[in-house]
């Protein structure tokens, strides 16, 4: 780390030593976009028949020194904008600036709106300047500087977004202000897109690469035009469209992760697996898949390998055609990567007796490693028909493919000199894909009168076949109890496959009633879309044939194992084979208008929402959900100075519960002590929001944002054990048994405060923010307690029967706690350097996120904790010719551990306590390692 | 006291030979000499039956071809004589048809009548042992009685449906029950040759299990009697024979109530816990979680371990009471596994928390039974006898001293008179 503090050094120190002589003078000042008085960073200004020159920095700023003093010609031009030709008179040193027009396509009288640059720093501040709405963006010019790789990556930059991380160590899913997940929803291109996942509706985003966006926008606060169901804010990727000048960029790159420095890379025969479930690949009239003949054993064919190195390739291609009528925009990615994880983790079982303690039943290591291959390809066709008619067709398709091999070694702490052992391995290969087709067009209809519609269709599914599972056992039964290996009783494959498709129609009205002034808008229109998913979970159980089989200890091929089948048949009544549809019916109204230094923007959105299930299981009774959703919103914008303003708001929002929460299925206790089910009777949460921000934008690129945040959150969704005595307990728990299940608690408040700081000065800038959250929801939790007269009447009949007061028992008690994945305290702060004339630019990020909840548990007081973790990441790159960039990113430079501990002691055991640093306190419950990644590259732009 | 084994002995002495040879009876496709094997023209001769049903069956044989299912409120009455044989092949759940029991379910045979629940004749070989060729019987939180009394269950086990009791494809218990109010029998009967765990009441139960014979239970894993939460009855007078892992584990997993308290006395243990592979884990009985219970007079031969009280979380050692166990084996190794003290926790505690009252290691002297027969041995001889020889250390070394936390059940119109203790250790004393 101080390496990377030292060579910023030196770039300062390098900057601050050029000298000034006599006789010459200087020119300095800024180049900027005339219409938006953005400044153009990079933009270049050339003394013509001289060699002086300079490009404009983060801010738009230049200065050329040591110019001898006469008559010049200067040429100011920037990609896209018509070049300027100056005659400039030197004598004396000058500050001059100068504005450049965009190369706009002119066609007639009005100027085509695609023509305006996206994907710089200075487009997301005015994007966040602008919006009536509270938002934040990040633009491609930043990503692409940036340590990123995915968009996932990218969220955890925005103020007050954290990311929840998945097996591999990449981060997967945003928390929004302590929102988790489930309250935020994920737009391409302004499209909600559907989620892979087989339970939820929220969208993985390490499957989008960060180098196919313009721009990534994250809307803080929901404007009657913006589709009703986040809580905590949308994440909208803007993805590249065509400008008007030919786009032909290329990078490649390669790197390796330190992990696999110090051990194997695990691997399996990846190409063994066979992607259809045997049901369907059934022969000869076979009424089951019975005969070992359907299923591979290259599964188990287990090898130790160096990974090959990481390596990434894009290419971009894009022009306008035609007088610049057609644009047409080309872009692919790939991206494959070897990912590590090692973890210590501890199985917790919940509170035990008296002491209301957790217990620490076994201590496994494990060992994931994961080769992802990650493509996305896009292209988007535009067509100006003539000024006041655009159509647009846009196409994603984006394909993640995670092959992971986990190895762990289990120590059932049940004996020193016998102990329990387990080691297992696991098979899984994970393939996500999202496509979305989205043809668009915009009308003017009448001078102040526009329209534009969007018809789309979208798929996203997930395919993890033949997730296959191997453990073996410790046996000391031979003669003389020497250790040896068999093969555990129970072996299980499972082919599960789910798929999620939108079809939806997006109108808008916009209407101007006064012809001169813009600023006064109404606007209407609303969405349909209908959603059908599918849910397949097959799972096959097998034993080894003979039922005993000794394997060598550490021997990794084990394709050779004979295995007998005891359910051929698949389990196509397990609850996750189910399908769902949801239809949306929205509508809006929306007014925008500006009044004495106030800019107002309001209205009202209803949602009708049609939520419904099958499942093949005959006891699973179908069921549906129907209601109306009423959504007004007011945003209030102050225009303080001319470059500051408050702007605060007030919306209400909902939030839908998952597809499978909502089914009324049950499945037995598994590592839980309880029965798990759904219920249908979960209501949305509803909450209503309030925002207040004072911005401050010293000039383009700089600003300041300070901003408060409440939210009441009614009836949010979290899970709860339930007895009979419970008003939530539903008909199809079987009575007298305690059930685990999703519930609407009364209310939960989450509050906050953020701050935004960003400043350039010339080559350095400096990005950084804070937030502060606090929320509090009222959780229902399960202790060991003695029955009093106050809570006898939690007792069931039976219990009644057998316990009477002074006696104890477990009982429901609630328990104040934050919302789970909401930090107090979230940080960034990124150190930016760009010298554009050596074409050098660096960057060091960290981000801070504070301990908060990832786990919620159902025991008094045992949620599981992550402990607040810093993580540094590195990028640097270098113009090497004209047209070639050379890059290094390296990420998570302090290793940063993922810790997950209880905020309390356990029952003490010797041996464990050696592995639990703070036993007193607490009780470490995981703890993983990822190693450092690095990545070096170039990058090759017309 | 000694009116009740007076009684006792009587039920105790009474039918080893006669369940012999009703096992074998239907055990062996060739022997034609059993008092009934269905095959004499009875009502119901081979027809088939599946879905809904209640009433009484007469005797005779009927061919399950899909799940049966008592609704919730009706009861369905055996008769002595009949025998259920289920069609099912163990590859699935539509294809290893179950009882499902909503209601109720009354099957009270003779010892020359059982009343058999096995599967079609062909398949009726102890090679199917763990195929799990059907569901076995599977009673819901509303069955308040299922009554099993003089019954032969054998090659249940196979692959569930989703439900609150099985996640899909997980191995069906062959008695499941879910009623801490509700009543389940058996008695006089024999339950072998099952892919996974005996009886299951994982709800909870009133619960009078006595006077049976259960063998080769469990491939590689399953309890004889396997007792979770809300149980409350006596296991007594067993003979557990060839478990994969223990012959009867109460436990208070979860947290229901009542809290399971089984009485576990004068029980024989022969071969269990060996084809369990991982070590470490019991062979006899085992209580943890919670469970409470008095533990007595038990005979543990050739057992991988001895009773055990350890778990994840302890049984209520406050209220387990234990003592008058006979152990022997011919193999150290088990020998030691009485109580292995050999092997330590982090603490230095040996495995199993407490000393399991005095251990007394001697040859039992059965009438007819060689206690150095392998011990991986799956499935009795018919000429095997379990009775203790007039010279047996065991005849008077059990204890009468202790009420069994039942007496009696009544249900169903039937009462269940459940035998109290005996002064001998084992389930059988002499002939």
């Amino acid at each position: 780390m101080r390496l990377f503090f030292l060579v910023f050094v030196f770039f300062l120190i390098s900057e601050a030593t050029a000298g000034e002589s006599l006789k010459l003078v200087n020119i300095n000042g800024k180049i900027y976009d005339e219409s938006t008085r953005e400044p153009l960073t990079g933009a270049t200004i050339v003394l013509e028949g001289t060699s002086h020159y300079a490009i404009a920095g983060l801010d738009g700023s230049f200065t050329i020194r040591g110019i001898p003093q006469g008559e010049y010609r200067v040429e100011i031009s920037f990609i896209s904008y018509k070049n300027r030709k100056e005659e400039v008179s030197l004598s004396e040193s000058k500050e001059l600036s100068f504005g450049l027009k965009p190369e706009a396509m002119n066609l007639g009288a009005v100027v085509v709106s695609t023509t305006r640059l996206r994907n710089t720093e200075a487009s997301a501040r005015a994007k966040e300047r602008n919006a009536l709405n509270t938002v934040n963006a990040i633009s491609a010019s930043a990503i692409e500087l940036s340590p990123d790789l995915t968009v996932a990556n990218v969220v955890q930059r925005v103020s007050g977004l954290t990311t929840e991380r998945g097996s591999s160590g990449d981060a997967q899913y945003a928390i929004v202000r302590g929102m988790d997940k489930r309250y935020n929803y994920t737009l391409v291109n302004g499209i909600k897109i559907p989620s892979p996942d087989n339970e939820n509706r929220f969208v993985p985003l390490d499957i989008f690469p960060a180098e196919l966006l313009d721009r990534l926008v994250v809307s803080k606060s929901l404007t009657p035009s913006m589709e009703g169901d986040a809580i905590g804010g949308v994440v909208d990727m803007e993805m590249r469209s065509a400008h008007s000048r030919k786009i032909v960029s290329a990078n490649f790159s390669a790197g390796y992760g330190e992990l696999f420095f110090n051990r194997d890379f695990d691997s399996f025969d990846y190409g063994a697996v066979n992607k259809t479930p045997p049901m369907q690949r059934l022969e000869n009239g076979d009424p089951v898949a019975g005969s070992m003949d359907y299923y591979s054993s290259g599964n188990f064919n287990y090898t130790k390998e160096t990974p090959t190195p990481d390596h990434n390739a894009s290419l971009a291609l894009g022009d306008r055609y035609f007088n610049e009528r057609l644009g047409v925009i080309l872009a692919a990615t790939y991206q494959r990567s070897s990912r590590g994880t090692d973890r210590t983790q501890f199985r917790i079982s919940e509170n035990r007796g008296p002491e209301n303690l957790p217990y620490i039943s076994s201590y496994q290591e494990r060992r994931y490693s994961t080769a992802q291959n990650r493509i996305g390809i896009h292209n988007k066709i535009d067509y100006v028909i003539n000024p006041g008619h655009t159509i647009s067709l846009y196409n994603v398709w984006l394909n993640l493919q995670r092959n992971q091999t986990r190895v762990v070694w289990e120590d059932g702490l049940r004996g020193i000199n016998e102990p329990t052992l387990e080691n297992n391995f696991r098979s899984q290969i994970n393939i996500q894909r999202i496509f979305n087709s989205t043809l668009q067009g915009k009308h003017r209809l009448l001078p102040n009168l526009e329209a534009d519609w969007s018809l789309v269709y979208s798929l996203a599914n997930q395919n993890v076949p033949d997730n296959s599972q191997l453990i073996t056992v410790s046996n000391y039964e031979t003669p003389g109890r020497e250790l040896r290996w068999l093969i555990h009783e129970n072996q299980i494959r499972i082919w599960e496959e789910n798929a999620d498709r939108d079809y939806a129609v997006y109108y808008n009205l916009t209407y101007h009633p006064f012809a001169n002034n813009e600023a006064f808008q109404v606007k209407t229109g609303g969405l349909y879309r209908t959603k059908s998913r599918e849910n397949h979970f097959d799972l096959y159980t097998f034993k080894p044939q003979p039922g005993i089989q000794e394997y060598v200890p550490y021997e990794t091929n084990y394709a050779n194992l004979n295995w007998r089948i005891t359910g051929g048949a698949g389990t196509p009544t397990h609850a996750l084979n189910y399908q769902s549809h949801e239809n949306i019916f929205a509508q809006y109204l929306e007014i925008k208008f500006p009044w004495q230094g106030f800019n107002f923007l309001g209205g009202i959105r209803t949602e009708h929402t049609d939520q419904g299930f099958s499942t093949a299981n005959n006891l699973v009774e179908d069921g549906a959900q129907t209601y109306w959703s009423f959504l007004p919103s007011v945003h209030l914008k102050y225009q303080l100075t001319a470059n500051s303003h408050v702007r605060t708001s007030y919306f209400k929002s909902v939030s839908r519960p998952g597809f499978l929460e909502i089914i009324p299925y049950t499945r037995p206790s598994t590592e839980d002590i309880y029965v798990s089910g759904g219920n249908p009777t979960l209501r949305p949460v509803v909450a209503h929001n309030f925002d207040l921000r004072y911005e401050l934008f010293p000039n383009t690129t700089d600003q300041i944002l300070l901003g408060a945040f409440y939210k009441n959150i009614y009836d949010p969704i979290e899970l709860a054990v339930m007895t009979q005595t419970d008003p939530n307990f539903q008909p199809h728990f079987p009575s007298n048994t305690t059930v685990i299940t999703p519930v609407n608690f009364e209310m939960a408040v989450n509050m906050g405060l953020e701050a935004d700081v960003i400043k350039y000065f010339n080559r350095f800038g400096i990005r950084g923010n804070y937030t502060f959250t606090s929320s509090d929801i009222e959780s229902i939790k399960r202790t060991w307690t003695e029955i009093t007269q106050e809570n006898y009447h939690q007792l069931t009949t039976l219990q009644q029967q057998n316990l009477s007061i002074g006696d104890s028992t477990f009982l429901n008690v609630t328990q104040m706690r934050p919302l789970q994945g909401q930090s107090r305290h979230l940080g960034n702060l990124s150190f930016l350097y760009k010298d554009l004339r050596n074409g050098f630019d660096a960057q060091l990020s960290a981000v801070y996120t504070g301990e908060r909840i990832a786990v919620v548990s159902t025991g008094f007081e045992t949620d599981w904790w992550q402990k607040s973790f810093i993580q540094l990441d590195f990028s640097a790159e270098k113009r090497i010719l004209e047209k070639f960039v050379v890059f290094a990113k390296i990420n998570n430079i302090i290793n940063t551990p993922y810790k997950l501990f209880i905020k309390k002691p356990h029952y003490p055991s010797s041996r464990i306590e050696a592995m639990q640093p703070n036993s007193r306190e607490e009780t470490l419950v995981r703890e993983e390692f990822y190693g450092r990644t690095f990545l070096f590259g170039i990058k090759y732009n017309l | 006291m000694r009116k009740l084994e007076k009684k006792m002995k009587s039920i105790g002495t009474f039918s080893l030979a006669i369940i012999f040879s009703l096992a074998f009876m239907a055990c062996e496709k060739d022997d034609d000499n059993g008092p009934d094997n269905g095959d004499n023209g009875d009502n119901g001769n081979g027809e088939t039956l599946s879905g809904e049903i209640s009433g009484t069956l007469e005797k005779g044989t009927y061919i399950i071809s899909g799940d049966l299912l008592i609704p919730e409120g009706e009861e369905l009455i055996l008769e002595p004589g009949v025998i259920l044989a289920f069609d099912g092949d163990g590859l699935s759940p539509e294809t290893s048809p179950e009882i499902q029991l909503f209601g109720n379910l009354v099957a009270i045979g003779t010892p020359e009548e059982p009343i058999m629940f096995t599967v079609v004749e062909e398949r009726r070989d102890p090679s199917n042992a763990y195929e799990g060729l059907w569901g076995g019987i599977q009673a819901m939180s509303s069955c308040e009685h299922l009554i099993l009394k003089h019954t032969i269950i054998e090659y249940s086990g196979g692959p569930a449906r989703q439900s609150e009791a099985y996640d899909a494809g997980d191995p069906r218990y062959t008695i499941h029950f879910a009623n801490p109010e509700g009543v389940l029998v058996f008695k006089n009967s024999i339950m072998r040759n099952l892919a996974d765990d005996g009886i299951r009441p994982q709800g909870g139960g009133q619960m009078a299990i006595v006077n049976n014979i259960f063998y080769n239970i469990g491939e590689t894993g399953g309890e004889g009697i396997n007792i979770k939460d809300g149980s409350v009855g006596v296991v007594a007078y067993n003979l557990f024979y060839a478990m994969a892992t223990n012959g009867s584990k109460p436990a208070g997993e979860g947290d229901g109530v009542p809290q399971t308290d089984i009485d576990t006395y004068n029980n024989t243990f022969i071969n269990n816990g060996f084809r369990r592979a991982q070590s470490g884990r019991g062979g006899s009985i085992n209580y943890e979680q919670g469970a409470k219970g008095q533990i007595f007079n038990n005979l543990i031969v050739n057992c991988r371990f001895g009773i055990r009280m350890r778990g994840d979380r302890l049984p209520d050692m406050d209220n387990i009471e234990y003592d008058y166990t006979h152990y022997y084996a011919y193999d150290e190794t088990d020998q030691e596994n009485f109580w292995p003290t050999t092997d330590v926790d982090d603490d230095g505690n040996p495995l199993t928390y407490e000393k399991p009252g005095d251990i007394i290691q001697m040859d039992p002297l059965f009438v007819n039974y060689d206690v150095n027969t392998d011990k991986m041995t799956a499935i009795p001889d018919e000429s095997w006898n379990f009775h203790l020889t007039e010279d047996s250390p065991g005849l008077t070394a059990g204890s009468t001293d202790f009420e069994p936390v039942i007496s009696s059940l009544s249900a169903g119109g039937v009462s269940i008179s459940i035998p109290g203790p005996s002064a001998f250790i084992g389930a059988y004393g002499t002939e």
